[in-house]
């Protein structure tokens, strides 16, 4: 197999495509912008207080 | 089943299927038809994601799961809001750069074709068996029922999604989901209503919940530590937090739905609201099946719920010891309603010693009715080794079509066929975009053009509905289906999710070390499953660890003579 077709697939779905292969490291993948973080805070904010109310909910009614 | 129920049931099918071909009609581009155009908004996608992984299964197995087991099947999806958080930050936004079409295309582009390859064929394995599964389930209540024939029903309920699926893409099954949710949640609000509401004497919902958590059926958070039972806070939060990022982030009927998102925003609000949604809606359906235990607590249940069984081990050289059972049970359920009768008495006078002893009692009888039905089911797989001796499956249909009352009953079914037709829509549409995409356009043909490739997916569109209706049948093998899609799952996740983890997180690993790791995670996860005890979800835990610590290790001894990335340029 070579390798210059791997480029090949990539560009059939986007015209520019990046010259590295992606990872998180990215620094342009790095979205963790403060609106953004207030967000998964709200998230795992609701986690943590569903693990509470169903918890006292156990608790209550056993 | 009465006019009126066949009547909403055939209006509710007949209306989704014909929105979808409307919906999804004039797609000639590869984009349209397998992303919608990248341009849906996040209300549709959440939706969407959570019809994707609701199937019927979910609400017809999981009320099930409640009565015979409480609700500690809740923590399964502890960990699933963390991981919604964790794509969001890191999957979202690189997949929404590379504008892929599946998630195994990604991997190309860090580790080479091998692994796209091995992703994408697991994947297409899993996806494909447990789409039958999903297709099973409605097929089951039909079949139950009506007696109708289940490969008949099986082809007909596989039939109705194929025709939106094929002519619609991804852009009919995205919004036929918004409308299959939210029928299949009102469907389940109104079946708690009327249970709660059948009970007799004036029982609320407080006492019925209080009488269901003394039994036991409440237990919806369990702190205890221990590796072979499958459902506890830690199981669920580590090991199904793998699962969720497994599954949502590399398993291509999830990806495909927020790869649908008109940007990372949109697709990013999607995952995050289902993350704030699926556990508590969870926790709603299992709260649905604690009900109608309650409700099966003043009004005698049948020793088992599988009639085809039952009806089996009448004709049997059993059925005298069968109906020696019954008579046992009938006595039980008698004592039991007399003890739970005292029970709520006791709670409305507000007298703690009468209700500690009640509760004692109650629980006592309630072992006896346990053993009792064990006993039944063993009997059952005695009379015939085939059969399933699990009635988890059953126990919420057989409420539905017995107490519901007209019209309801048909609603019922329609958000439980919504739910399954929504899951194997996703499916379907993944399947042929990972064989299209990652398969056929990657080795086969490889310069057609999108019109092409558009005919080429919806040809497997239809060939993988055919495949998953032909798996279907032998579905009813396999126990409690909730549990047993998971656990096929759970077979390969750890090791896609190993993978994917490597890719996105570090950057010494190269191809090769990366395909050592994952068939040396899934070596490790196939002997966990064949020689040991250790509970399913942990499964997904040894497949990502093993497949993750062997890959690193493979390119630190390795490392030398195998590239570290597979770096791609121009040809």
């Amino acid at each position: 197999m070579r390798r210059g077709s791997t480029f090949e697939v990539r560009m059939k779905n986007e015209e520019e495509a990046p010259s590295e292969p992606t990872s998180s490291f990215s620094p342009r993948t790095s979205n963790l912008e403060p609106r953004w973080i207030r967000l998964y805070a709200l998230v795992l904010t609701e986690l943590a207080l569903t693990i509470a109310v169903f918890y006292a909910f156990t608790k209550i009614f056993q | 089943m009465r006019p009126i129920d066949w009547a909403v049931l055939a209006a509710t099918l007949l209306a989704i299927v014909v929105y979808g071909v409307w919906k999804g009609r004039k797609q000639r581009e590869l984009s349209q038809y397998l992303l919608a155009g990248r341009q849906l908004k996040w209300p549709t996608i959440a939706l969407s994601i959570m019809a994707t992984q609701a199937s019927a299964i979910t609400f017809l197995s999981t009320p099930g799961q409640a009565y015979a087991d409480g609700m500690r099947f809740v923590q399964f999806y502890l960990g699933l809001p963390i991981a919604m958080v964790i794509l969001s930050i890191t999957a979202v936004p690189v997949y929404h750069r590379l504008k892929v079409f599946t998630a195994y295309e990604y991997l190309e582009t860090r580790f080479g074709p091998g692994t796209r390859t091995l992703t994408s064929g697991l994947f297409l394995l899993q996806r494909g068996l447990s789409t039958g599964i999903t297709l099973y389930a409605p097929a089951l209540i039909v079949s139950v029922i009506l007696g109708w024939n289940i490969h008949l029903t099986n082809i007909a309920i596989g039939g109705l999604v194929i025709i939106y699926t094929t002519m619609g893409g991804t852009k009919a099954v995205s919004w036929t989901h918004v409308h299959q949710m939210l029928i299949a949640l009102g469907g389940m609000a109104v079946a708690l209503v009327i249970a709660v509401r059948a009970l007799p004497h004036g029982v609320t919902m407080l006492e019925a919940a209080r009488v269901a958590g003394r039994m036991g059926r409440l237990n919806a958070i369990d702190f205890s530590f221990d590796f072979t039972t499958p459902y506890n806070f830690w199981s669920g939060l580590i090991g199904g937090l793998l699962v969720a990022l497994s599954y949502f982030g590399t398993d291509q009927s999830q990806v495909q739905r927020y790869l649908t998102g008109a940007s990372v925003a949109e697709s990013r609000l999607g995952l995050l609201l289902n993350g704030m949604i699926k556990v508590p809606m969870q926790f709603f359906i299992l709260f649905v099946g604690a009900m109608v235990f309650v409700f099966y607590q003043f009004t005698a249940p049948p020793l088992f719920f599988n009639t085809v069984e039952r009806a089996k081990i009448g004709q049997s050289r059993y059925a005298a010891d069968y109906a020696r059972l019954e008579e046992q049970h009938r006595a039980l359920f008698n004592a039991k309603r007399e003890k739970v009768q005292q029970l709520v008495g006791a709670m409305r006078a507000g007298n703690q010693s009468d209700v500690a002893i009640d509760t004692k009692q109650l629980r006592d009888v309630e072992r006896r009715v346990a053993a009792t039905r064990a006993a039944a089911a063993d009997l059952i797989r005695k009379n015939d080794p085939k059969a399933d001796g699990s009635d988890t499956n059953y126990i919420f249909l057989t409420f539905v079509i017995h107490f519901l009352p007209a019209g309801v009953v048909g609603l019922v079914l329609a958000a439980i066929f919504c739910a399954a037709m929504s899951a194997t829509s996703s499916g379907l549409n993944s399947l042929a975009s990972t064989s299209v995409v990652d398969i056929i356009r990657r080795f086969v043909w490889r310069d057609a053009g999108d019109h092409a490739y558009v005919r080429a997916s919806k040809w497997m569109t239809v060939f993988w509905g055919l495949f998953a209706i032909g798996f279907a049948e032998f579905a009813n093998r396999l126990g409690s289906l909730i549990e047993a899609v998971n656990k096929l799952g759970s077979l390969f996740y750890g090791t896609i999710l190993g993978i994917f983890l490597l890719a996105f997180y570090t950057k010494r690993v190269g191809g090769h070390a990366a395909f050592i790791g994952a068939l040396i995670g899934e070596a490790a996860v196939a002997w966990c499953a064949i020689f040991t005890n250790l509970a399913w979800l942990w499964w997904n835990v040894i497949g990502c660890a093993v497949g993750v610590v062997a890959a690193l290790f493979a390119q630190a001894v390795l490392g030398a003579t195998w590239p570290m990335k597979f770096r791609v340029s121009p040809s």
